[in-house]
């Protein structure tokens, strides 16, 4: 079955990962800008930075027949230096007319402070300006339920976001229901320890539907495997569900979503795979 | 896109998953309890959070993952955000 991997940090990931991807069906990833396990030091830290998500990684997993996206922002992690984020925030119009930008994530919260709200509320007001999608993290266990009512309030605050233009990322089961009561779209995240398993996830789909919803990797540098959406299609086929049901979460809906980006251009895999540009070695 | 599968099989699914987190949850808080200071863990928040969690398992109902989520979360104060200071945290 193809699928996409909607939030996948393959920049942290080696060729062979694309490749191994691509073998299990995997024909489109987007890749969220996010925290590279340091704060970066300066606002040309994070211009290379964009330039790898636009320009080399979609020739890396076009190798492996994968076409990749990609959303950019400052990460909240980094987000308490609140000087450097609009620095950040200030440049990234530079890269939105580049092929496959999605739009602006995943912005959100990390440990709900006063200058991560500034900062979300900033990236929001520069994807109503600028007429992009959102991609929204939400916080990590603890965090995660009043991080995510928090971000929901900020996004009503304005009546320019359009729910269905916004994906609140990394769900689980205290935080589904918050996102779809208000239109948004929403997506659960497989991690081995952390976040939801591909059981649970599975479990959700069963209690809350497959509309406006989808499951990702978040592979990255740390504890993570970018293979997890099979496992969960896995689950989902053991549990007895159609191959159409499961399409819809693995792949229709990503490019639902995608599609309210106009520089969201997907080639039919068939079509895609059968120009398949050659690698090079790295050294 | 409901459960299609009868109770009875899907309990036949999980039932070795249940032994085995069952099993996991008693050797790990055995592993505590035999180590030195082991009486100071139970003034710790963390250890109390256990046990209300271990509780939520023991009652009936169809939302116990949702119930132990929550009981691992912070608080959230509504209208945080329509307070003077807007950067507040809630």
């Amino acid at each position: 079955m193809y699928f996409f991997d909607p939030h996948v940090h393959m920049i942290s990931r080696v060729t062979d990962d694309y490749e191994r991807m691509a073998r299990m069906g995997c024909v489109g990833i987007s890749e969220p800008a996010f925290w590279a396990g340091f704060d970066r030091g300066s606002v040309d830290g994070f211009r290379d930075y964009f330039r790898q998500l636009t320009e080399f990684e979609p020739t890396r997993a076009a190798w492996s027949g994968v076409q990749h996206y990609s959303w950019l922002c400052i990460n909240a992690k980094e987000a308490e230096n609140v000087e450097l984020s609009r620095e950040v925030i200030a440049m990234i119009p530079e890269f939105l007319d580049k092929p496959g930008v999605l739009g602006i994530g995943e912005i959100g919260l990390n440990k709900n402070t006063p200058n991560e709200c500034t900062i979300f509320r900033e990236h929001v007001e520069l994807a109503m300006r600028t007429n992009e999608l959102i991609l929204i993290h939400t916080p990590h266990l603890d965090d995660k339920y009043k991080g995510t009512r928090m971000i929901v309030d900020m996004l009503l605050e304005d009546d320019r976001v359009d729910p269905g233009r916004v994906l609140i990322d990394h769900v689980e089961e205290h935080t589904v229901r918050l996102a779809r009561e208000e239109g948004f779209w929403c997506a659960m995240t497989l991690y081995p320890v952390t976040k939801c398993t591909p059981s649970r996830a599975a479990d959700i789909i069963e209690m809350y539907g497959d509309d406006r919803i989808m499951v990702n990797s978040a592979g990255d540098w740390g504890p993570s495997n970018p293979t997890a959406v099979p496992d969960f299609i896995m689950e989902l086929r053991r549990r007895g569900h159609a191959e159409s049901q499961i399409k819809k979460i693995v792949y229709d809906n990503p490019i639902e979503f995608f599609s309210g980006s106009e520089r969201f251009e997907f080639t039919p895999p068939d079509v895609f795979l059968e120009n398949v540009p050659a690698g090079v070695d790295a050294e | 896109m409901e459960s299609i599968q009868s109770a009875t099989e899907v309990f036949d699914q999980v039932y070795l998953d249940l032994r085995a987190g069952l099993l996991v949850l008693a050797a790990s808080l055995d592993r505590v309890d035999r180590c030195e200071g082991s009486e100071r863990i139970g003034e710790d928040l963390r250890r109390e959070r256990i046990e209300q969690g271990l509780a939520i398992l023991s009652t009936p109902g169809v939302n116990r993952a949702e119930q132990i989520q929550v009981l691992f979360s912070d608080s959230y104060t509504p209208g945080w955000n329509t307070s003077a200071s807007p950067g507040d945290d809630a």
